[in-house]
Order: structure tokens, then C-alpha cells, then sequence
């Protein structure tokens, strides 16, 4: 099959002809990513014996759908009441919900919709034309890389720690040492897990982004009787102002395509996901902005980064499976189920039997994106209410639904024990001035950052150099130190300025 | 410079808890990687020198201040204003309780009376209000995470009420 | 693509809102299934999955019991527990109920071995009984496509004038053993890589991160053009075709290593094992009658596996191969624990 127009056109209808699978998807998975613990994993492995009743291409239809429309549904509660639905959106909060909180909350899920779709498009259509080329990504950014990209990760501990730098610093390390608990890569020997079995495999992360986020901030909530939103007048937008938020999103079309890219480059690579994705994006996004202090404070910029990235990176995990046979990461392991169970030849064998469903998973991706605009206006007017509704409700509310998503993609009652643990851990921070999302963060690229570096390391035969062996790495080590040492070196330029201007 | 107002003096003691629990884990883990293969110790080496490293700067920052006099010691402020202390205390304790009943109370049941007390402690009134409220969310709840995903929440009496009225039907 | 092409419209339409409707049912109402009274299983069988969703005893469980579903009369749950080399999934497993309704999918390589290493005071025979062997694979070692490595004689040369990287799943496994033995019989530097999960194992020889991979004969299999196979641990290779008639280890360099493969195999508590002997009768009737089921060759090669794979074996068998694991472990134990 040909990549021309008309194999394009017969590629678009077909996954336009699909519809009516897209849309009960896109629903569920908005739905099922703004709830914590739920995400497009989960979903998709408990609809299994659904998605596996039906045609592989109609399967394959709806989880990719619902897949793009969970990273969607994640910002939403991110922005409204500063709980991430996954990991992906946690750097959505940092920004998303002080807009909430200044009565913006309308306004920044329309930033958020318009970064998703737009993110989602455009990475769809890159890898349309150019999964082979993406593929080769693999082969360039491995192990030694990795861990300069987690450093970057990482580095956005600094960047949210700048009100108090020894305090952020503290959150975030207590985050990497809580995230070295369970087996080590090597050995699998059980590590600071005080003998429980549920921790050998590590922190369970759901359970402990629940706690820090949902459990932490319901019962913050309950110390204020109305809503999230400290202003609630002008609320609820009219339908033209909804329409005006969502136009004058575009605005930030350059910085969500290349949040985007990002995104999709780093989806590619296995093992990295979309919470990486998106920290990577909103310090990039920060290191280059016009006006960086101003993130963390309810900025646009703040909320289109993370959301973009996240969105890319859904994109970027099919290329692996796509052009290699290999899932990128765990939705795109339970897609390759499905193919197995229906005898579908995966990776590059799929382009010269099947083209028409390779491409297609793509392309329905593409169309997935376009279906959902039309569910962003809705979404967009009326859902920011959330932020009115009083405390007494919706404290109790989060907690019973967020404490069953920590329970459902283990099925532990002990990650309910968990969540409230983790969710005692963010109230005290919370209140006492440490930043939960940098121990969160830390908690994630912790075990990856541990990963990448020992694996390095065994490659190299313990040689430290290795990590500035390649060129790729060298050119990162470079990037990281300038991300690191350009915000200071600007900010005292332009202090300069003003003061010789004086 | 002007001197602080009395009654708005600066405070620690709450935000110690962090870096004292923090600092414990941290030894902890030390100790139980004691007898490990290094690759399996270093990086938890590495990050618990580095955590004892800021929690001791922290602690030393503390100390200063502390000894300046301009700083007061003061815990309580953890537990939020005063106003409403005891109930959300007793809205945590439900919490933990929703963790302790629901392997047996099953997903609707311990939902339905935790989201009833729940919004009841956090000043839902009347209780008419709050269990009809409850009830409905219980409800919603079943139907969309139970009988549409199929997640395996333990059963409880109303899931087993419900399975032998459908099995008594067929 | 014509397949594609012909179930685009309607009637996959209302299959699929007839499904929905149909999973809705089903969940809600299983307790209204009509399972035969007092006959087991009563209800549906639950399985522990010591890796994660998406891997190869995931992929092989759902393989069996795609045919076996129809010789037992009910269906599979599946839960999965990876952690630990597999310890998390089997300590879970025997704190369930032992009533022969849960069962364990094993992977007997790894897992013996892992129980020996890590010192789980988990025991073969006293605590868990492999009921019936499904399938048999040897351990392959090899190489990305664009790899210029071509014969294993190659990897071997190159391992005497530098350490040679091999990724593996996790070096409580026999594929690391073979390395481990391969480097002991030619006298060559050879270092185990653990990426934690066969699909990055995969992707590290693929991408050439390291100089070449051990895993289970399938995976290589599955990769098709993508893999080279240099060599496998094996008296003869069942799946010449499927391999580009790649050689066993031994053919290649005139060693005499032992066979290293991992089979797959059902297990069950043994107190289990112990108190329902008519149950266990039951299970192990129907998976014969699964393995002996033409549906079930199709199934395996639907799956792109080769069905030289399929090796039935009983309770016997199948605790033999647990034994002679545990004692390659056993002897190799310093090496794999990092002690």
C-alpha cells in the first residue's frame, strides 16, 4: 500500500468508517483518565475479553482510541482540583490548577483540550510518514542516554523548588529514595520494602500518586467549605467565551508542536513514558519562556507543554510495536495481545500483510483526535463548574473513587493502605511547604534513573565515561548543563539591563 | 527592618516531620542493603547520602533560627485552622476505616456509608441530604466500576444480594 | 487487507454493541452463570501470572487456555504479580485459597531457579505441584539483524579480545546459566545484561546496545528477519525453519554444553493437591485433552509460535524438569545471586 493520495483517502475512510467504535471509546476513555488508577492500561486490559470478542481491527480501533482520549481526560481533574487522572498529567497540576484557583479553570481546560488534540494530530501524522525513521530513534538513544533525559526529568525538582530550593531539593530526594525501594535490577534482592511483599516490586505508583495528590488534597479541601476555586464568580464561561478560549488556544501552536515532538520522541523509546514526557516538556517549556517565572503560577504555557507531551507520547509508544514487533510501553504490551490472540504478524511483517490495519492504527489515532475536538467545546463550557462544587461533597467523593483506582490495577487491598500513606505523606507536605510533585517525580524517575545507570554501567564494565561516550549523549550533557545554568545567567543579564537602564 | 508583629511570628516544628521521617527511611534502607552486592547498594547509597546531606542542612537551618528567638515552636498548625479540627479528624478516621470494612463490606456497601458519614462530617446537612447523596454515588459508583469494568473489588452482602437475585431470576 | 476490508460496516457494528451489551451481562450477572451443580469447577478459574500483562506466559496462557476454556466448560481470570524474578507472584499464589480453582502459570526455568537463589524457602513438591508441562523451549542466543556479528564461532572470538555483552531477562534464568556455561566451556568474557522483561531484552540486541541476547527460542522466532539466531541450547533445533537453520550451541562450536530451555507448566498448592485429588483429576484430564486437541496446534501457531514447542508432559515430567533446574541453580547459585 502506497502512502499516496489516494492510498491516504482509502486509509481515512476507512478509519473514518469506524466511528462508531471511536466515539463509545473516546467517552470511556476521558471518562477513565480523569479517575485516578484508571488510565488506558488498566481500562484496556479489564475490557479485554471485550476488545478480544471482536475483529482485530475494530479492537485494535477502540483502545487506540481510548488510549489518545485517557491522556486527554487526565489534565481535566489535574486543572480542576489539582489531582492528576495519571502520571502524565501530574505536570499539569503545577499551572493548571492555580488558573483554577484565580477563576481560569474554564480557560485552562480549553489550553489543555486544544494542546492534547493539536499534540495528538500532529505527532500522528508525523509518524504516518516517517515510523520507519522514528523507529531508528531506538537505536541511537539507549541506556547512557536515558540517563540524561531522567536528568532532565529531574531538574524540573529545581525549577518548582524555587520558593524554598532546600526544601524542594528534600521532597524530591525523599521522592528518589522512596522510588529505590523494592528489587534491584540485577539481583532482584528486595531493598527498604520493611519484609512486605507488595513492595518488592517497587512503589506501587498509582496507589502512591493517589496518596499524594487526591487523599492529600481531599482533606485540604475540607478545611475550606466551598469549592476549589477562590474566585467563583465568571465560572462557568458562555458558549462564546468558550468558543474564544478555545480559539485563542491555538495562540500556542509552535509550543505544542514541539512539546509534541518531544513527547513522541521520548514515547519511543522503551521503558520512558508519558509522566517523563511531560516533566521533560514543562521544564524545556520553562527553560525557554519568554517569562519563566511566571510558571508555577498559573501560566498558559505551563498547562499546553505537559499535555501536548503527554499526548505525543501515546503516538510514539505504537512506533516500537509498529516497526519493530516490540511494545514500547504496557498499553501498546496489551495491544500486542490482541494481535497475537488473533494471529495478526506484528511489527514490519504487518506493513506487507496487513497495510491497511497498520497504517490504520494510526490513522484512527489521526481520526480519533479529530472525533474528540468536537467534545472539547462541551467539555469545555460546562465542566469547570467542578471547581464550584462545595467541599462536603466532593472530599468524600474523591476519596471513595480515587482509593478504589489505587486498589484496581493490582487488586491489593493493601495499595488502599498505600494511597492513605502516601496520602499522610502529601498533607503534611502540603503543609508544611514541600512540593508534592516533587516527590513524586522522584518517586517515578527514581527506579528508571537507577535502571538506565546500571545497565550503563554493566555495559561499560563500571566505567563512569561511558555516559559521555556517544555523541548523542555529549550533545545532551550540554543541553542539560545550559537548561540547568541558563535561567540564572538570563535573569542576571536582564537584571543588568534594568539596573543600567535605571 | 521591621521587627515581626506579635502573633505573626514565624513558626517550625510541623515542617521537621518530613525530613525527620524522611531521614529515617533513609537509614533504614541503608540497613537493609547492609550485606547487598554493591550494584544493588550504590544508588540507594548514593541517594541516602544525599537526602542525610540536605535533612542535616535543614535541620542545621532550623537549629539557627530556632536559637535566634524570632522563631517559635509550634506543631499543631499541621491539623489546619481550629475551626472544624475534630471533624476532619473524624473524616480521616473514615478514611482509614473505609481501608479496614471493605474487604468484607464489599465496594457498595463500605462506599455508600463512607460517602454518608463522610460528607455528613464535612458539614452536609440534613443527613437526609447526605445519605440520598450517598446512596446515589454508591450506586453509580457499582454500576460503572463493577458491572461495566469488572473491576474485582471484594464483594460485600449487596454485591451477594444482587448475584443470587439475578441467579433466582434465571 | 481483504480480510480488513470485508468487516468494516454493519455487521461488526452490532457485534460489537451486542458484545458490550454481552460483557455487561456477563460481569453483572456471573453469578448467574449455569455451571453443572456439585460438579468441578463450579465457577471460573483463577490464575496467577507471575510476570507482567503482555509477556510471553501471559501470551502462553492465553494460547492454552483459549481451547482449554471449551474441555473445562468455564473460563480463566487472570491475575498478574511480576516483581522479584517472580517470588511476588508466587507468595501471592500460596496465600490463596488452595482449592484447585486457583493455579499458577509457571515458567519453570526462572522461577526454580529464583526460589533457590533468593532464598524464598519456597519448595517444589512441598508447597506447589507442577501438574502438567504445556510447552518446551530452548534457550537461543542472538543477535540483532544488523548485527555483523554471523556465527556464534564469531561471538566467541570477539568475547576472547573484549567482554562480550549479552542482554537477558534476569539472571536468575536458564538462558543466563547457558551464557554462564558457554563462557566457562570456551574460556571467553562474557557479561549478563538484565533488562528486566523479555521485550527490552529484545530491543537491546535489536538496537544493538549490547553485542547479543539470550532468551527463550520463541522470542527470536517471533521476531522473524528482525533476529539472528547464532546458536541454541539444545540436542537438535526443532525449529529449523523458523530460525534460518540456525545451529545448537554445541554443533557450532564442538563443546558439550547441557540443554538450558524453560518450560511452561501449570502448577497448584500442593494442599490442594493433597485435599481434592478428584479436582486435580479433572484439570489434569482436560489439559490432556487440550494438548491433544488439533484446535490447540492452531491456536499455537495463530500466535506465531512454532508448534514444535508444544511438549506434553505429566505430573512427572514436569517435576523432573523442576528438579534438574534447581539443580543447575544450585551450582551456579553464587553467580546469579551476586554473593
Amino acid at each position: 500500500m502506497e502512502l499516496d493520495a489516494a492510498g491516504l483517502t482509502t486509509l481515512l475512510l476507512h478509519s473514518l468508517s469506524m466511528w462508531w467504535v471511536i466515539i463509545p471509546a473516546v467517552v470511556v476513555g476521558i471518562v477513565m483518565g480523569a479517575i485516578p488508577g484508571f488510565a488506558a492500561h488498566n481500562t484496556i486490559i479489564m475490557l479485554l475479553p471485550l476488545t478480544l470478542a471482536f475483529d482485530v481491527d475494530v479492537a485494535l480501533t477502540f483502545m487506540v482510541a481510548l488510549y489518545c482520549a485517557s491522556h486527554l481526560g487526565g489534565g481535566i481533574p489535574a486543572i480542576l482540583l489539582n489531582i492528576p487522572g495519571t502520571g502524565g498529567a501530574a505536570a499539569t497540576t503545577l499551572d493548571g490548577y492555580p488558573m483554577a484557583q484565580k477563576g481560569q479553570a474554564a480557560k485552562a481546560l480549553a489550553l489543555s483540550f486544544v494542546a492534547s488534540v493539536m499534540g495528538g494530530l500532529v505527532t500522528s501524522l508525523v509518524t504516518l510518514f516517517l515510523l520507519q525513521y522514528l523507529a531508528r530513534v531506538g537505536f541511537y538513544v539507549r541506556s547512557v542516554e536515558m540517563v540524561v533525559i531522567m536528568l532532565f526529568g529531574l531538574a524540573l525538582i529545581a525549577a518548582i523548588a524555587a520558593e524554598d530550593m532546600l526544601k524542594g531539593l528534600i521532597a524530591g530526594a525523599f521522592g528518589l529514595m522512596l522510588g529505590a525501594m523494592g528489587a534491584d535490577h540485577i539481583y532482584a534482592t528486595p531493598r527498604g520494602t520493611f519484609g512486605m511483599l507488595e513492595l518488592f516490586d517497587g512503589v506501587p505508583l498509582v496507589p502512591a500518586l493517589v496518596g499524594l495528590f487526591a487523599i492529600s488534597e481531599a482533606l485540604v479541601m475540607l478545611e475550606s467549605r466551598g469549592g476549589s476555586a477562590k474566585v467563583s464568580a465568571g465560572v462557568t464561561p458562555t458558549w462564546k467565551e468558550t468558543f474564544h478560549n478555545i480559539f485563542s488556544s491555538f495562540r500556542h501552536w509552535w509550543l505544542t508542536i514541539w512539546t509534541g515532538m518531544v513527547g513522541l520522541l521520548i514515547g519511543v523509546l522503551p521503558g520512558a513514558g508519558a509522566s517523563i514526557a511531560a516533566f521533560v516538556a514543562y521544564q524545556q517549556a520553562q527553560t525557554f519562556s519568554r517569562h519563566p517565572e511566571k510558571f508555577g503560577t498559573g501560566c498558559e504555557e505551563g498547562v499546553v507543554a505537559p499535555e501536548s507531551a503527554n499526548n505525543g507520547v501515546t503516538t510514539g509508544t505504537l512506533v516500537p510495536l509498529l516497526a519493530i514487533g516490540i511494545p514500547g510501553g504496557s498499553t501498546a504490551a496489551v495491544m500486542m495481545i490482541v494481535l497475537q490472540y488473533h494471529g495478526v504478524p506484528f511489527g514490519p511483517r504487518l506493513f506487507m500483510t496487513e497495510p491497511l490495519l497498520a497504517y490504520g492504527i494510526i490513522m484512527s489515532m489521526f481520526v480519533s483526535y479529530v472525533l474528540m475536538l468536537f467534545t472539547v467545546f462541551p467539555m469545555a463550557r460546562y465542566l469547570s463548574t467542578i471547581t464550584t462544587v462545595p467541599s462536603c461533597y466532593m472530599a468524600p467523593v474523591i476519596i471513595a473513587f480515587t482509593l478504589i483506582g489505587a486498589f484496581a490495577p493490582r487488586t491489593f487491598l493493601f495499595d488502599i493502605g498505600i494511597a492513605i500513606a502516601f496520602g499522610v505523606i502529601g498533607y503534611v507536605a502540603r503543609k508544611t511547604g514541600y512540593h508534592v510533585a516533587a516527590i513524586l517525580i522522584g518517586v517515578i524517575l527514581g527506579p528508571l534513573l537507577e535502571k538506565s545507570f546500571l545497565l550503563s554501567m554493566r555495559i561499560s564494565g563500571n566505567d563512569p565515561t561511558v555516559l559521555f561516550s556517544s555523541n548523542i549523549s555529549k550533545v545532551l550533557w550540554v543541553l542539560l548543563i545550559l537548561t540547568l545554568t541558563l535561567p540564572a545567567i538570563m535573569s542576571r543579564i536582564k537584571r543588568r539591563r534594568t539596573e543600567s537602564l535605571t | 527592618m521591621k521587627p515581626p508583629e506579635k502573633g505573626s511570628r514565624r513558626t517550625f516544628g510541623a515542617d521537621l516531620i518530613l525530613p525527620v521521617a524522611a531521614s529515617l527511611y533513609a537509614v533504614y534502607y541503608v540497613a537493609s542493603v547492609w550485606d547487598f552486592p554493591p550494584e544493588a547498594q550504590r544508588s540507594g547509597l548514593v541517594l541516602a547520602s544525599l537526602l542525610l546531606f540536605l535533612t542535616t542542612i535543614y535541620f542545621i537551618r532550623t537549629a539557627l533560627r530556632a536559637s535566634s528567638g524570632k522563631w517559635d515552636f509550634e506543631i499543631a498548625s499541621i491539623l489546619g485552622p481550629r475551626e472544624g479540627r475534630t471533624n476532619r479528624l473524624i473524616f480521616f478516621g473514615l478514611v482509614l476505616g473505609y481501608g479496614v470494612v471493605a474487604p468484607w463490606g464489599g465496594f457498595t456497601l463500605t462506599t455508600f456509608i463512607f460517602l454518608a458519614a463522610g460528607s455528613y462530617v464535612s458539614g452536609l446537612r440534613p443527613l437526609r441530604k447526605a445519605i440520598v447523596f450517598a446512596a446515589v454515588t454508591a450506586i453509580a459508583g457499582w454500576l460503572f466500576f463493577i458491572v461495566l469494568l469488572g473491576t474485582r473489588f471484594p464483594e460485600g452482602p449487596f454485591e451477594q444480594l444482587v448475584s443470587w437475585i439475578v441467579s433466582s431470576w434465571n | 487487507m481483504h480480510r480488513t476490508k470485508s468487516r468494516l460496516l454493519a455487521p461488526s457494528r452490532r457485534g460489537f454493541l451486542g458484545g458490550a451489551g454481552g460483557l455487561i451481562g456477563a460481569t453483572a450477572l456471573s453469578g448467574s452463570r449455569a455451571f453443572a451443580q456439585g460438579q468441578f469447577p463450579e465457577r471460573n478459574l483463577s490464575v496467577t501470572i507471575p510476570t507482567a500483562e503482555g509477556g510471553g506466559a501471559d501470551r502462553d496462557a492465553r494460547v492454552f487456555a483459549s481451547v482449554w476454556k471449551d474441555h473445562i466448560g468455564v473460563d480463566l481470570e487472570y491475575e498478574y504479580y511480576p516483581g522479584a524474578a517472580g517470588q511476588v507472584g508466587y507468595e501471592f499464589y500460596l496465600d490463596k485459597e488452595p482449592n484447585a480453582y486457583n493455579l499458577l502459570f509457571a515458567n519453570l526455568g526462572p522461577e526454580v531457579i529464583m526460589m533457590v537463589t533468593q532464598d524464598t524457602g519456597i519448595e517444589v513438591g512441598q508447597d506447589i505441584v507442577y501438574i502438567q508441562q504445556t510447552s518446551s523451549e530452548p534457550m537461543a542466543i542472538w543477535v540483532g539483524a544488523e548485527s555483523p556479528i554471523q556465527t556464534l564461532q564469531e561471538l566467541v572470538d570477539l568475547s576472547m579480545t573484549r567482554p562480550v555483552t549479552v542482554s537477558t531477562s534476569r539472571l536468575p534464568h536458564p538462558g543466563s546459566i547457558g551464557v554462564l556455561s558457554l563462557a566457562e566451556a570456551t574460556g571467553g568474557q562474557f557479561t549478563l545484561v538484565p533488562y528486566g522483561g523479555g521485550n527490552p531484552t529484545a530491543m537491546a540486541a535489536i538496537t544493538q546496545e549490547v553485542d547479543a541476547s539470550v532468551l527463550p527460542f520463541a522470542n527470536p522466532i517471533a521476531l522473524a528477519d528482525q533476529a539472528r539466531v547464532l546458536g541454541v541450547f539444545a540436542e537438535t533445533n526443532v525449529a529449523p525453519a523458523e530460525s534460518g537453520d540456525a545451529p545448537t550451541v554445541n554443533q557450532a562450536l564442538g563443546t558439550s554444553i547441557p540443554n538450558f530451555d524453560s518450560s511452561r507448566a501449570w502448577g497448584v498448592h500442593k494442599a490442594a493437591y493433597d485435599q481434592f485429588p478428584d479436582r486435580i483429576a479433572i484439570l489434569k484430564e482436560t489439559m490432556q485433552a487440550t494438548l491433544e486437541d488439533p484446535a490447540y496446534a492452531e491456536a499455537v501457531k495463530a500466535a506465531g509460535l512454532p508448534t514444535a514447542f508444544i511438549d506434553a508432559g505429566d505430573e512427572a515430567v514436569a517435576m523432573a524438569t523442576a528438579a534438574s533446574m534447581k539443580e543447575l541453580a544450585t551450582k551456579y547459585r553464587d553467580l546469579l545471586s551476586g554473593a
